[in-house]
């Protein structure tokens, strides 16, 4: 009997309208974003929960199933019933410049702190001046001026004194003193000296050695006498400045009285300012610049030290900070440390460092795109050295690879407490996996989203509900149910199931947006079908450039592809070539030739390298299909060429295995095929066919050619059975099949398909265990007996003469070289 | 503007003696911008002392370095070569600072006693500038030999700049009015130095018999024309100094001949004041 085609209603699932109870979108509720994916929220939940080392979370999944958007809803669910974390705050080393002091503070009171500082320094400002301006504070070191005036003085005039009543004076010269005899305030001219008594002149040179001397001992107690002073005038300055200081310094202690590090750290401020007064008293610096070209420092740096620099600041957050780093490059991640240009040299402090995205996300959860982090160098190995730390280190990648040596900042490190979220692809996830022994250890949570969801009732009208959603929260039309059931049934073909909507639910919102566009090119206030239609064949239409490219060519004969008439040895194929988004079935020829040999199936595509490791095992398995049913007695003595003719980008995968044994079974049989046919499946050793991906576009691909060149009615393709449920054909193809000009065979078995291909039985072993001779499997095995035998009456031929082996010119007809066709594009048979 | 007022007080030649010390330079640039103001000229003297060069001649001659750092013998040539140096450098410096008020100047080198040269070259000037105390050994000397010496030995008015004490450079003139002719003499110069330097005057009234009213009544109708911002103060003549102490100005005129004879006196005023001091003669 034989097989009946497929009915209409097997090739597209209609979305059931009695589902939507709703004339409009408008009239349906919110729903949740997330759809179907209860093993990613599940996975999700427990790992936004857990709060101990190592369980972070990897979302993986394709794009546009929902990752970033479920994890950022739960994530949020959770931090609004976290406490916000403390601020963070660096501060100046005092006693090492170089390595920043970290403090923490209740959030909200790092800006505090920081504002604090800054109103003291413009207290300190005016008051410490006010105090050196005093009159207590100018008499006080009058005072001390005065003393070492007085002793400086009167060390000089007990000397000048002595000389004078020695008839000597002390002279000023060039560079310094000198003594010299005078007479009548006169110096003593040299001839005049020599010409004094002996002794006279003896005394002099006595005296004024002497004098010298003690006037030498005077000149370098200076220098001694002067440090004394500056060091009295220096405890002064610090007396005073201190009880300045203090009584605004003490009045900010008694504010942070509950923050130890505070107060600590404000009484190395205040000792400092003591210490380095000047700045507060000294002039304001110039804006002048002292070289040509070279800005001046701002005015203001020497205040610098003791501000405080507010890394984090929670004051406004409500729970637990999340933060999406969208662009995670090594200093976004871990922070940095930034350089100010200053008398023509770069130079940083603390005040200069930048909180990376760890930082402000401590305390909460960071998200991450897999990708961005892995494509920026070190950043992925930042984010893990933080992680196994347990702190956020801020170091430079220049000195972190040593590139640089000069001396920079080292802060403290800071205490982290983090949630990362990774999301990415599932192949990068996999490639971590195996390739990154840290990953297992931090990243203990796969959040694995799937590509597809069951069909039910009720996830129909959740679809249904968050199409709603989406509609109202970008403002687009309301889609009338229709075009709901129409958006719905295009899920489900994304799915390639008839049982699955896809979850990528982006697709579906792009589809709506699209809609909503061509709805208002047409007038509507509500989405309807026809516009979810049009928005489908735009879309097709944006990107089928190269399908109709493909299409035109076989139409010009270009490529030969018949779809009518009978041929031994010949059959169309079909293949699915993917490129972008967008895949589209495509026919190709598919011929068989078979002469005697040694029992081999010559894959011509793999000869050559232009089939992968795929399709030659489907070609592989034909050899075996054909011993097993035919040969079990004899040697399989033939030799079987397989050809994708005007295949020129390569094919894979093995969709074209059951063509290829159709090919072959025909060339041996000498059934011609029904060119009107086109077949796709895979085939197993026993002869059951296998389903295959992209039926679908398999089927319009075919369909399309047949439709350009006219519907006969004979027309259509074979399919393997298990592919009926994938089965969501285009609305043009179903209309086909309703009229009866199209035809789609779902084929269990070679023997069903080659039945149904030469319109000749395939013949079932009779009691003896023989095919009918009639048959096509009669056929097929009498021929594999008659190469047999001659293989062995060529063999004993071959041995008298010496010869051994095949002689394949002999008897193999040479196949024409095709010629060669622009299309370059790789195919892909499932 | 010349360089005569209504009182016939002539400034046009202005001799400045220099050492390139720190208080001889302060005298030159106070002595340049009264020689702006007045569009006088400016003449450098270098005295090459000739005590120095005596006491090089000495057999034990020898230079004790104030750094501490122990001395050097001296001789005669080391001396001149020193002295030389100071002369050039003096020079330069008065190039320097009459080319940045484009002021005519000259330089002249002598050898002697700074005092007795100075004076000797007071003849042919108006003003002669001088350190208050040049190069003082100790800090408490209020007049140096060679201020006392110019005060004493010239008819010329004497500028006296380059104190201890000098902090700052304000605009403002000061100067002190009993009414006495000396007095109106040093008033009207002020009077023309505010008026070209910022338009203030602190006028000290020194009663003496006189109601400060008056005086200050006098001093208004005297300045009036210039539109000048006054300031009165009157003072016991007993506390001048102290009130010129306290006084913050760029420049002090006083009537020389109005001033106690004593020079210890006027070496008292001299140090209390914080800026540059200016004696004006009778004529």
């Amino acid at each position: 009997m034989p097989m009946k085609p497929l009915t209409p209603d097997a090739l597209y699932r209609t979305c059931d309208p009695a589902l939507l109870d709703f004339e409009t979108t408008a009239d349906v509720a919110d729903v949740d974003d997330v759809i179907g994916q209860d093993r990613a929220v599940a996975a999700a939940r427990f790992g936004v929960g857990i709060r101990h080392p190592g369980y972070n979370l990897f979302a993986l999944g394709s794009s546009g199933t929902g990752k970033h958007t479920t994890l950022r809803t739960l994530i949020a669910q959770k931090a609004s019933d976290q406490p916000p974390p403390s601020d963070w705050v660096y501060v100046n080393n005092f006693d090492v410049r170089h390595k920043p002091h970290a403090i923490a503070l209740p959030a909200g009171k790092g800006t505090r702190l920081r504002d604090d500082m800054d109103q003291l320094i413009e207290d300190l400002k005016t008051a410490i001046p006010a105090v050196f301006e005093s009159d207590d504070y100018s008499s006080r070191k009058q005072s001390i001026d005065e003393e070492f005036k007085e002793k400086q003085e009167n060390a000089f005039e007990t000397v000048q004194k002595k000389a004078e009543d020695r008839g000597i004076a002390v002279i000023r010269t060039p560079v310094g003193l000198a003594l010299a005899p005078v007479h009548d305030g006169e110096v003593v001219k040299p001839e005049v000296f020599k010409k004094l008594p002996e002794d006279e002149r003896t005394r002099i040179e006595a005296d004024i050695e002497q004098l010298q001397d003690e006037l030498q001992q005077t000149v370098r107690k200076v220098p001694q006498w002067d440090k004394e002073r500056r060091d009295k005038v220096r405890e002064l300055s610090r007396a005073v400045s201190r009880f300045a200081v203090n009584h605004f310094v003490e009045a900010l202690k008694s504010r942070y009285a509950d923050l130890a590090v505070v107060v600590d750290h404000l009484s190395t401020v205040a000792d400092d300012i003591v210490h380095n007064v000047e700045a507060f008293v000294g002039a304001p610096q110039q804006a002048m610049p002292v070289m040509p070209g070279m800005p001046a420092p701002p005015d203001g740096t020497q205040f610098r030290q003791y501000r405080v620099n507010v890394v984090v600041d929670n004051g406004k957050t409500r729970g637990a900070p999340v933060v999406f780093e969208d662009n995670p490059n090594h200093a976004n991640l871990v922070g940095r440390v930034e350089h100010i240009s200053e008398m023509g040299a770069l130079v940083t402090d603390f005040s200069l460092i930048k909180a990376g995205a760890l930082h402000r996300a401590n305390g909460g959860y960071l998200m991450i795109d897999a990708r961005r982090l892995l494509t920026q160098p070190y950043a992925y190995d930042a984010l893990k050295r933080c992680l196994r730390g347990n702190e956020v280190r801020i170091e430079s990648l220049g000195q972190m690879l040593s590139m640089v040596s000069t001396v920079s900042l080292e802060p403290a490190p800071i205490p982290l407490d983090v949630k990362v979220v990774l999301i990415g692809e599932r192949m990068i996830y996999y490639l971590l996996c195996r390739h990154d022994p840290d990953f297992a250890e931090l990243f203990k949570v796969a959040v694995d989203f799937d590509d597809v969801i069951d069909q039910g009732p009720d996830m129909v009208r959740h679809v249904a509900g968050l199409i709603a959603t989406l509609a109202r929260r970008e403002k687009l039309r309301a889609l009338d149910r229709a075009a709901v059931a129409r958006v719905i049934e295009r899920g489900t073909r994304l799915a390639d199931d008839q049982e699955k909507i896809t979850a990528r639910v982006s697709h579906m919102v792009d589809l709506v947006r699209e809609a909503d566009y061509w709805s208002a090119e047409a007038g509507r206030a509500v989405i309807a079908a026809e516009d979810v239609q049009t928005a489908i064949d735009a879309q097709v239409h944006r990107l089928d450039r190269i399908r109709e490219r493909s299409q035109e060519m076989i139409e010009r004969g270009t490529m030969l592809i018949d779809t009518s008439g009978d041929v031994v040895g010949q059959i169309n194929g079909l293949s699915v070539l993917m490129l972008g988004n967008f895949a589209f079935g495509k026919p190709s020829r598919i011929t068989a030739r078979v002469r005697m040999g040694a029992g081999e199936v010559v894959d011509i595509e793999r000869k050559v390298d232009l089939g992968g490791p795929l399709h030659s095992k489907g070609v592989l398995i034909l050899s075996s299909y054909l011993g097993a049913h035919y040969a079990k007695d004899s040697p399989l003595s033939l030799s079987a060429s397989l050809v994708f003719e005007q295949s020129y980008g390569g094919v894979d995968g093995d969709s074209a295995s059951s063509a290829e044994l159709y090919a072959l079974l025909s060339a041996l049989s000498g059934c011609a095929i029904d060119q009107s046919f086109a077949v796709t499946g895979s085939v197993n050793q026993n002869g059951r066919v296998q389903a295959i991906g992209g039926v679908n576009e398999k089927i319009e691909g075919f369909f399309d050619l047949c439709a350009a060149r006219g519907l006969t009615g004979s027309q259509g393709v074979l399919i393997p059975d298990a592919n009926v449920a994938h089965l969501m054909l285009r609305h043009d193809v179903v209309r086909a099949v309703e009229d009866g000009r199209f035809a789609i065979y779902a084929v269990e078995t070679i023997d069903q398909g080659i039945e149904i291909l030469t319109g000749q039985p395939a013949g079932v072993r009779d009691a003896d265990g023989a095919y009918p001779e009639d048959s096509v499997n009669g056929r097929v095995e009498a021929r594999l007996r008659e190469l047999a035998r001659a293989r062995k009456r060529f063999g004993a031929t071959a041995g008298e003469e010496g010869a051994s082996g095949e002689d394949d010119d002999a008897k193999t007809p040479v196949e024409p070289e095709p010629e060669p066709l622009p299309e370059p594009e790789p195919e892909d048979e499932s | 503007m010349t360089g005569t007022d209504q009182h016939g007080l002539r400034l046009r030649r202005i001799l400045v003696g220099l050492d390139a010390s720190r208080e001889s330079l302060e005298a030159l640039e106070a002595a340049a911008r009264v020689a702006a103001r007045l569009q006088a000229e400016l003449t450098g003297l270098f005295v090459e002392d000739e005590d120095l060069l005596n006491l090089a001649g000495l057999p034990f001659a020898r230079e004790i370095a104030l750094t501490g750092d122990g001395g050097r013998t001296l001789n005669p040539e080391t001396v001149e070569k020193d002295l030389r140096q100071q002369a050039a450098q003096a020079r330069r410096a008065l190039e320097d600072t009459a080319k940045r008020r484009s002021l005519r100047w000259s330089f002249r080198v002598t050898r002697g006693r700074a005092g007795s040269e100075l004076v000797a070259a007071a003849g042919d000037a108006d003003l002669v500038a001088v350190g208050k105390a040049v190069r003082p050994l100790t800090r408490r000397a209020r007049l140096g030999t060679t201020a006392r010496a110019v005060t004493a030995g010239t008819t010329a008015a004497v500028l006296l700049a380059g104190g201890p004490e000098v902090l700052t450079h304000t605009g403002r003139v000061m100067t002190s009015y009993d009414g006495s002719g000396c007095a109106k003499r040093a008033l009207a110069l002020a009077v023309r130095m505010a008026h070209n330097d910022g338009g203030e005057l602190s006028v000290f009234l020194l009663p003496g018999g006189r109601p400060p009213g008056v005086l200050q009544q006098e001093v208004v109708a005297q300045s009036a024309e210039q539109g000048l911002d006054l300031q009165f103060r009157a003072v016991d003549p007993a506390h001048l100094p102290a009130a010129i102490h306290t006084e913050q100005g760029g420049l002090l005129v006083l009537g020389a001949d109005c001033l106690p004879a004593d020079t210890d006196a006027l070496a008292g005023l001299v140090e209390a004041a914080n800026c540059p001091v200016l004696l004006i003669r009778s004529g």
